[in-house]
């Protein structure tokens, strides 16, 4: 009897506890527009400029929703689109950061089931983004109905159906403690210094397709033998970036081979890290991503209005430590952006050049 | 009849998601092609060396930690070595730290250049006139792999044999004794037998466990050059997008074939050997004094804690007063500022914290339930069904568990479900994930009721409830309290299906943790492992010695004592 007893209240306590977490459940669509109800004022029509009449109805409309979901890869944005979007407009955004592979796993599989709850997203693929177009999952940014788009955006910016408002470039990350400003490589070339064998740390190929991208502009830029080269520096692999960042950090290394706000997050918490960006600078694109079947459209759309504006870049690069694709001098001297696929071929290739197969 | 629905209800929520990514073997929908998966296995020229590498770090690691977890757990249960509550919940501590943080750990201690061990042993070997460069340990080897693999195995090993000795009825290995066995003949033809389902279940869960392991690989493989079948799964679907699902599937179908034989093995052990069954509660405990041999034993034990838990837990919190990790500790700057302001002063992460503790506190409770249910059912029904119900609830554990997230939203997150960004979700996602390892402790400890005693109880006139109630559940409870505690700290700790599964409607630690690691480091990512440790150790502590006192007290009753044949 005793055991029978006690299991009932165990799921009594069990039950009450759950419900009472209940506050918990309310999903982002609770704030935002009611179900099944089109949202009142027009939809803003394209147009080639900016009209003030098409973007007054657009801050109407998406005022009446109130809210928009964002979902950013790029860290440290969340304050920033709260105080300088949301106060403006008086518009909540909740705004989470996500893991890029993380960010796409979870858009596709709400995509499949259809239960999109993201309006606008930044990942780190423009692949991602332009499948996610073709399979209706996300709308072409030129014909999205937002105002001033494309206007002036800047063209090198623009990849078809999406829009680069933020970019990082890989470059080198250094030890202050171990290596002098002096000494600190300023070019790719520098890595086949002696002195920075076995102290070089980079991540897995396998990991992800930007390190192949990376090494496939660099073979191609600087020839094979600069890529054997490297390899022949007895590379150390690191795949989790914090991790990476911390061993270089704690002088496990004296190199990583990394982008810029990788290296400022170390140097934030005090690690004593530093950075150089070579000349020749391989892009990672931030790819801007709008929901067809967003929850909350007109927030959505003026939301992306205000994050490819002057203001809005200058106001999240900033955030985020990343250049401002508006302002060159923060710019690399030879930008270059990677090709998207790697053929397998060619993936082993550069496997077996840094000696890493 | 109400077993048989729960039972089949709950193998129904398994098979749902796991059939959509299985029938992916056999047909590709958008290319039309036939066994794709399959064929994505032979595409993947490397993938023996990968299957052997994991077999060898798995098996080895598994063995090593049987051997010392079950010699650890009969230390503790059956000699005087035992120092009460701290022999009884100190090995289970590498256990109730997140696999992450815990690899982590034995990073800041044996990383070969500035590994804070390795420092210690190159200062003091300067001393003594020894000028050693590097090293001299390297946590990224083989050896370093199979190490901290069975330090995360061992706690699962001394769950349950202490379980299982808690069973025994140390009368046989008396009766075995007087008859004039010498200890080494009672130890491998009565001891050894009578545990032969806890051992059982232990190996067969640190293969698992082991074979799907993904947070220590992660940290530690890459640089030792070591590629796992865990990990190759993973990189095939975060590579790039559109993941590449069918190897992915076609890599979990080795997985799934080497954990089905490793199932399949202890299920032959279990339904046919020749062991003996538990007498029933009040079975004399008894302790063998060590004598003169107590103190090394037990600084045996003071030793495994040091290396399993002490050393890697100094280290996070090193790192999380300090703010970053570094071999130049500069002692005076150390302050708690980095552990409040993630943890306490953030209330997204307090909330999520409490969160995870719910989640634990009723998945674990519930999956416990489930598996006991499933564990009878199987046990008093065999055949072909009670068998399929029995592999149905354990296949999601052979798929990766990144996989099957993504397989439940696509299958529970639209409609007509529409479970998307609910604790239910989540619940369902780690009950799926996770159950099978409360399940494998709750068979073992239900393959300990002998036929017997239910044949006594009930000649005695007990109906099947009553028998249940007063037979099977009290000689099963210790197993089923391992089963909790196993659920409850995988559940609190878990990473992958909170990388799916959460958000910011139910946000998790798990997730939270990895959020914050991304701008707070090592620092951010130690304070919050060492917080939730500390909450869990603290529920797991609470929970256990209640189940103690609940076994413990049936000492008073008239023990009933029965012949040494063995029994199914």
């Amino acid at each position: 009897m005793p055991i029978r007893r006690s299991l009932v209240l165990v799921t009594v306590v069990l039950v009450t506890l759950v419900a009472c977490g209940s506050d918990d459940a309310t999903t982002p669509d609770d704030a935002g527009s009611p179900e099944g109800e089109e949202p009142t004022g027009e939809v803003a029509t394209p147009a080639d400029e900016a009209t003030a009449d098409a973007l007054d109805e657009l801050i109407a409309a998406a005022q009446e929703e109130g809210t928009v979901v964002f979902l950013h890869a790029p860290p440290a944005l969340e304050e920033v689109v709260a105080q300088q979007f949301g106060e403006k407009y008086g518009i909540t955004v909740e705004a989470t950061r996500v893991l890029s592979t993380e960010l796409e796993q979870r858009y596709s599989a709400e995509a499949e089931a259809g239960v999109v709850s993201a309006d606008v997203v930044l990942t780190t693929d423009t692949g991602f983004v332009e499948s996610s177009v073709e399979n209706g999952w996300m709308l072409d940014l030129n014909a999205a109905g937002i105002p001033g788009y494309p206007g002036d955006f800047p063209e090198e910016f623009r990849r078809g159906p999406t829009a680069i408002p933020l970019a990082t470039y890989f470059g080198i990350g250094y030890n202050t403690d171990l290596v002098s400003e002096e000494e600190a490589p300023t070019e790719w070339e520098d890595l086949l210094d002696p002195r920075w064998q076995g102290q070089i740390i980079t991540p897995d190929l396998n990991s992800a397709i930007v390190w192949m991208q990376l090494w496939d502009v660099l073979e191609r830029e600087l020839g094979s033998d600069f890529v054997q080269g490297v390899g022949e520096q007895d590379l150390i692999v690191i795949d989790v970036s914090v991790a990476a960042l911390e061993a270089l950090g704690a002088g496990e290394a004296s190199l990583l081979i990394a982008t810029p706000n990788l290296i400022a997050s170390g140097a934030d918490r005090g690690a004593p890290v530093a950075y150089r960006q070579p000349d020749l600078g391989v892009e990672v694109p931030f790819p801007l991503g709008l929901s067809a079947d967003a929850p909350h459209p007109n927030a959505a759309r003026l939301f992306v209005h205000w994050l490819l504006s002057d203001e809005g870049i200058q106001a999240v690069s900033e955030a985020a430590s990343l250049p401002n694709i508006f302002d060159e001098s923060t710019l690399p001297a030879n930008p270059v952006v990677a090709e998207r696929d790697v053929s397998q071929e060619r993936q082993q290739e550069l496997l077996s050049l840094l000696g890493l197969s | 009849m109400g077993i048989l629905l729960v039972s089949a209800s709950f193998a129904a929520l398994a098979l749902f998601p796991v059939s959509r990514l299985l029938t992916r073997v056999v047909w590709d929908a958008e290319d039309g092609t036939i066994f794709p998966a399959l064929r994505t296995i032979v595409d993947q020229a490397d993938l023996a060396g990968v299957v052997l590498d994991t077999l060898f770090i798995v098996l080895l690691s598994g063995a090593l930690a049987v051997v010392v977890g079950s010699a650890l757990a009969w230390f503790n249960e059956r000699t005087d070595a035992r120092i009460g509550a701290l022999t009884d919940s100190l090995p289970l501590v590498p256990f109730l730290l997140p696999p992450v943080a815990g690899a982590i750990g034995w990073v800041l201690l044996l990383s070969p250049n500035v590994g804070f061990l390795n420092v210690i042993i190159r200062v003091a070997a300067g001393w003594v006139g020894i000028d050693i460069s590097t090293g001299p340990f390297n946590i990224h080897t083989y050896y370093g792999m199979v190490f901290v693999y069975a330090i995360y195995m061992i706690p699962y090993v001394f769950l349950l044999v202490s379980a299982g000795i808690r069973n025994t009825d140390y009368s046989l290995e008396e009766q075995s004794r007087l008859c004039g066995a010498g200890p080494v003949r009672t130890f491998f033809r009565v001891t050894m037998p009578t545990l032969a389902p806890s051992l059982g279940a232990a190996a067969l869960l640190v293969f698992w466990f082991g074979i799907s392991l993904i947070s220590i690989p992660i940290i530690i493989a890459p640089r030792a050059g070591i590629d796992v079948l865990a990990i190759r799964i993973v990189r095939l679907i975060n590579f790039s997008f559109p993941p590449d699902t069918n190897a992915a599937v076609g890599v979990g179908l080795i997985v799934i074939v080497l954990v089905g034989t490793a199932w399949w093995v202890v299920r032959v052990v279990l339904r046919r050997g020749r062991y003996v069954g538990a007498a029933g509660k009040g079975t004399r405990r008894v302790r063998h004094q060590l004598g003169h041999w107590s103190t090394p034993v037990r600084v045996a034990f003071a030793l495994y804690i040091l290396a399993a838990a002490v050393l890697p837990i100094g280290a996070l919190a090193i790192v999380s007063l300090h703010g970053f990790w570094t071999p130049n500790i500069d002692w005076g700057g150390l302050s708690l500022r980095f552990v409040s302001d993630v943890v306490f002063d953030d209330p997204v992460t307090f909330r999520a914290l409490i969160n995870s503790l719910r989640l634990g506190l009723l998945g674990a409770t519930l999956g416990t339930m489930v598996a006991a249910l499933i564990a009878v059912y199987v046990r008093r029904v065999p055949g072909r069904f009670s068998a399929f119900i029995d592999g149905a609830v354990k296949l999601p554990a052979t798929i990766s568990s990144v996989v099957l997230a993504v397989a439940i939203v696509v299958s529970f997150a639209g409609s007509p479900f529409n479970l998307h960004g609910t604790l239910v979700i989540l619940i369902l996602g780690y009950l799926l994930i996770y159950f099978p390892q409360a399940s494998v402790a709750a068979d073992a400890s239900v393959a300990q009721v002998s036929t017997e005693l239910l044949e006594a109880s009930t000649m005695s006139g007990a109906s099947d409830g009553r028998t249940f109630r007063r037979v099977t559940l009290p000689i099963v409870v210790p197993g089923l309290v391992a089963a909790w505690a196993l659920l409850f700290v995988r559940i609190v700790g878990d990473l992958n299906v909170s990388s799916i599964l959460s958000g910011s409607g139910n946000t998790v630690i798990g997730w939270q943790m990895l959020n914050v690691a991304q701008h707070g480091g090592f620092a951010a990512l130690s304070a919050i492992a060492l917080v939730t440790t500390a909450a869990t150790a603290t529920a797991l502590f609470v929970v256990m010695g209640v189940a103690r006192r609940l076994t413990g007290s049936a000492d008073d009753i008239a023990p009933m004592r029965l012949g040494i044949r063995g029994g199914r």
